[in-house]
């Protein structure tokens, strides 16, 4: 005695890293970054409910940016990522912007009424150590006044004395700063990084509108980040 | 373009770069399959380029270093639409750590300098040594050059403490001297005192300290003079005293001049002899290991042009600091590996408010019955948590009544409030049934009303009552709450009624009489969000929008079921109208198959506790059928 399920429409929560490999990135912050996304896979494999239902996709930015396909966490093998030589600048933050919201246009299911539930609401970590070198407002404003596909948490964190937090909290709902790069901050970064998502993958239960973002449920900051308020 | 090659994005040509070369790379990836309409679009504007198909050819294997050019054939993967940082070589000025100052980096004292020993007469500090280069061209040759490293203070016992050390004061360390050369210090195991005077000029602190009395002296008469003239005691300022003040002032700023420089450089000269006492120091152990090395018959090589010390920095001469970086982490390995499973954990037993893992709900009066089973889901087992969805069900007065309810799982007493809301829900039906045993069609409408509105207002001041007990705000206890009430009136004639707030259904299947099923009604329309995770819960809504959450049907059919499901069960079958038979079949034919529901609620736990990818909500369900039926046989 079974059902026989003809079709696959489980529900998603789809995650989205912006990351930045621009130049400037070299070093202690691209291997920190390497293993970050390294560790927040073999966390969210660890999860059962994470595992089922997180998506993952990564946009990087540097001097251009490009975007990885959304695809299901047991499918997704973390690349190598190589930071942009010295001598090519660029931190193309709005082509990044751009790309995450054309793939919450085109690549998330809403909700169909009665038909289909859709997506849970998409995660975004933007993470960046420099200022953009493009132009970036339009798609961050786009981004921050989405009403559909409005993503749950957008979470910036400016790495080094670099990162321009003002920018990041024109589109960001949390805004973190780190000011000492050191490898172990960038572990507890990602560590938290893996544990929101966690979180947000419990919240098949339920949310009341609005309470949707649920900031607040989200663990407390990583160690060696200050939230800028 | 060749379109076998993608073009390497960071080709530092720059013919293929940037936004202008948008459009022939965007000519490039149309002619790769596409996998959907976005990845066919160029990505316009400055810094961005167009996203390449995920099923074009060409791209490295998983877990490979992107950028690597790709075998022609080589089956895609699913980074292909990465395309960022090809294995571009590295540039040889690539510098391994960013530039000095830069925050995340520290000084590493450097290590111990293993120089070896100099002879004892050679002077322990090398005048001309002391600037950047020659310092630097010290620590090189100390570098190269290993010595005996028996710890000074290892060796303190077998030679006698030279003699000639000025008196020592163990009142602060030489704060002005780098960190980097303090560390070295300490490594090294010398302690330094620091004396109290300029050896070389020992009259120095007594000048210092004299004309800074001279102009405390000054000062202090400056402001005497000045309180006698404000107060009055001298009336009648006389010349000779405000030019007594001006002088006064004028000897008292030029002492206290003299005294700060005096001091200064007394300061400056302290610290100078401390290093120097620091090096001579050194020197000493040197010898004295060297002495003990002679003694034990060792060879003992002595290099005159090596200097007796190390080579120590002066005052902020970062020059002679060897700046490292914080040391790159071990780049980490991905371990590809099966997805954890859920666990079944028991909730903490020092938890209150305790329901079990399954509840059922099995009913029969009149030929009617009704089924309900509750299950906790994977998540709350794996959590340790409890179930948070309620079933409740009754027979009464020809009335078949079911309840679910669905605690919202961010809140904490979500199953308090959804138990509370389910029982109490019930009972206020239960009770609203007793004005109408005997209904007409032509009220049935009115009662199906009555006793709806009846149900949301017992959970409603159930609700209100177990936030006064508890002393906790009713929000804390939200949960969807699904009523569906059925009577059959007589000649093939059902009145339905449902009352929704949250996701879930209540639906109704009619069959005719060969049991052959027909349209389904959906009762009511759930709440559901923009994206998965929304809803609506009872606390939300206030009772004057009650009215509009209560549906009510006189539908004629043969047969007819009703089921009402939590979102746990219903949306693993959406589209309902599409999906739902893949319940309903098994549900009738090989569990309920007419029987009374008491013998069959443990064939419903089985059903329902079926298999589905990414579905972990708790699972709850009332069916209320007519016994002795057999739709979908």
């Amino acid at each position: 005695m079974s059902i026989a399920f003809n079709q696959d429409a489980s529900r998603r929560l789809p995650v989205y890293l912006l990351l930045d490999t621009s130049s400037s990135m070299q070093g202690v912050k691209i291997v920190g970054v390497n293993n970050g996304v390294i560790m927040i896979c073999q966390e969210l494999l660890g999860d059962p409910r994470a595992a089922s239902t997180v998506y993952i996709s990564i946009i990087t930015f540097a001097d251009q940016a490009y975007q990885s396909p959304l695809i299901p966490i047991t499918q997704f093998t973390p690349p190598q990522f190589n930071a942009n030589p010295p001598g090519i600048s660029g931190t193309a933050l709005g082509g990044a912007l751009r790309l995450l919201n054309e793939s919450l246009d085109q690549d998330l299911f809403i909700n169909q009424g009665d038909a289909q539930k859709g997506d849970y609401k998409p995660i975004v970590f933007v993470l960046t150590d420099g200022e953009p070198s493009d132009h970036w407002q339009t798609e961050a404003q786009r981004l921050a006044n989405r009403t559909v596909n409005k993503a749950a948490n957008v979470i910036g964190l400016g790495i080094g004395p670099g990162a321009n937090i003002q920018i990041i909290r024109q589109f960001a709902n949390i805004a973190l700063l780190m000011q000492d790069v050191t490898p172990a901050n960038l572990r507890s970064f990602f560590a938290w990084v893996s544990g929101s998502i966690m979180t947000a993958s419990r919240a098949a239960g339920g949310f009341a509108p609005g309470a949707a973002p649920q900031v607040a449920q989200l663990p407390p900051p990583p160690n060696g980040t200050i939230p800028m308020p | 373009m060749d379109t076998q090659n993608p073009p390497n994005p960071l080709q530092p040509s720059g013919t293929e770069q940037g936004a202008g070369s948008s459009a022939d790379q965007g000519g490039q990836q149309r002619q790769q399959p596409q996998q959907s309409p976005r990845t066919a679009q160029p990505v316009q504007g400055p810094g961005a380029r167009q996203l390449l198909p995920s099923n074009a050819p060409g791209y490295p294997a998983q877990g490979a270093p992107l950028g690597q050019t790709p075998m022609p054939g080589q089956a895609p993967t699913q980074m292909q639409a990465l395309r960022i940082a090809p294995q571009q070589p590295q540039s040889p000025q690539s510098p391994q750590f960013p530039q000095f100052p830069q925050q995340g980096f520290r000084y590493q004292p450097q290590q111990p300098a293993a120089t070896p020993p100099a002879p004892a007469d050679m002077s322990p500090v090398d005048g001309g040594a002391t600037t950047p280069r020659a310092n630097r061209q010290k620590r090189d040759q100390a570098a190269v050059s290993p010595a005996p490293t028996l710890p000074p203070t290892a060796t303190a016992g077998a030679t006698p403490e030279p003699e000639g050390s000025p008196p020592l004061s163990r009142f602060f360390w030489p704060t002005h001297a780098h960190p980097a050369q303090l560390d070295r210090w300490q490594q090294d195991g010398y302690s330094f005192a620091v004396p109290v005077a300029d050896p070389e000029n020992p009259g120095s602190v007594r000048w210092g300290l004299g004309l800074s009395g001279l102009a405390v002296v000054s000062a202090v008469l400056l402001v005497a003079l000045s309180v006698s003239t404000y107060t009055g005691s001298i009336a009648d300022f006389p010349p000779s005293a405000q030019t007594l003040g001006i002088v006064f002032g004028i000897i008292g700023f030029i002492l206290a001049l003299g005294g700060m420089f005096i001091n200064g450089k007394t300061m400056w000269a302290m610290q100078h002899h401390m290093i120097r006492r620091a090096s001579a120091q050194q020197a000493r152990d040197a010898q004295r290991q060297r002495d003990i090395q002679r003694q034990a018959g060792q060879e003992v090589r002595t290099d005159a042009r090596q200097p007796a010390t190390p080579p120590i920095p002066l005052l902020n001469d970062e020059e002679t600091l060897v700046m490292e970086p914080e040391p790159e982490p071990e780049p980490m390995v991905f371990e590809q590996r099966a997805p954890a499973q859920f666990e079944d954990r028991d909730p903490d037993a020092a938890l209150g408010d305790r329901y079990p893992d399954t509840a059922t709900v099995a009913l029969e009066r009149d030929g009617w019955a009704i089924i309900g089973v509750s299950l906790r889901g994977l998540s709350h087992k794996h959590d340790a948590k409890f179930r948070e969805d309620a079933i409740a069900g009754d027979i009464s007065n020809g009335w078949q009544i079911g309840v679910v309810c669905d605690g919202g799982g961010s809140y904490d007493l979500a199953r308090v409030g959804a138990n509370v809301a389910a029982e109490a829900a019930l009972r206020g039906a239960s009770a609203a049934t007793n004005k109408y045993k005997r209904v007409s069609q032509r009220d049935a409408e009115t009662a199906l009303r009555a006793i709806l509105l009846a149900a949301l207002q017992g959970a409603h001041d159930a609700l209100q009552a177990e936030e006064k007990r508890r002393g906790v705000s009713w929000q804390e206890m939200r949960t969807t709450l699904l009523v569906v009430v059925q009577r059959h009136l007589g000649k093939g004639i059902h009145a339905l009624g449902g009352a929704q707030v949250g996701d879930g259904a209540i639906v109704a299947r009619f069959y005719n009489q060969d049991a052959i099923n027909e349209h389904m009604l959906r009762l009511t329309t759930p709440d559901i969000g923009p994206t998965g995770n929304e809803t609506i819960f009872f606390q939300d809504v206030p009772p004057e929008q009650w009215e509009d959450r209560i549906k009510t049907y006189i539908k004629e059919g043969p047969g007819c079921y009703c089921l009402a499901m939590t979102d746990g069960v219903s949306d693993d079958f959406t589209p309902i109208e599409q999906h739902m038979p893949l319940l309903e079949e098994p549900l009738f034919r090989d569990v309920l198959k007419g029987q009374p529901p008491a013998r069959v609620t443990g064939a419903l736990e089985q059903l329902l506790s079926y298999e589905r990818p990414g579905s972990f909500d708790d699972r709850s369900l009332v069916c209320i059928y007519h016994l002795g039926e057999r739709p979908w046989k």
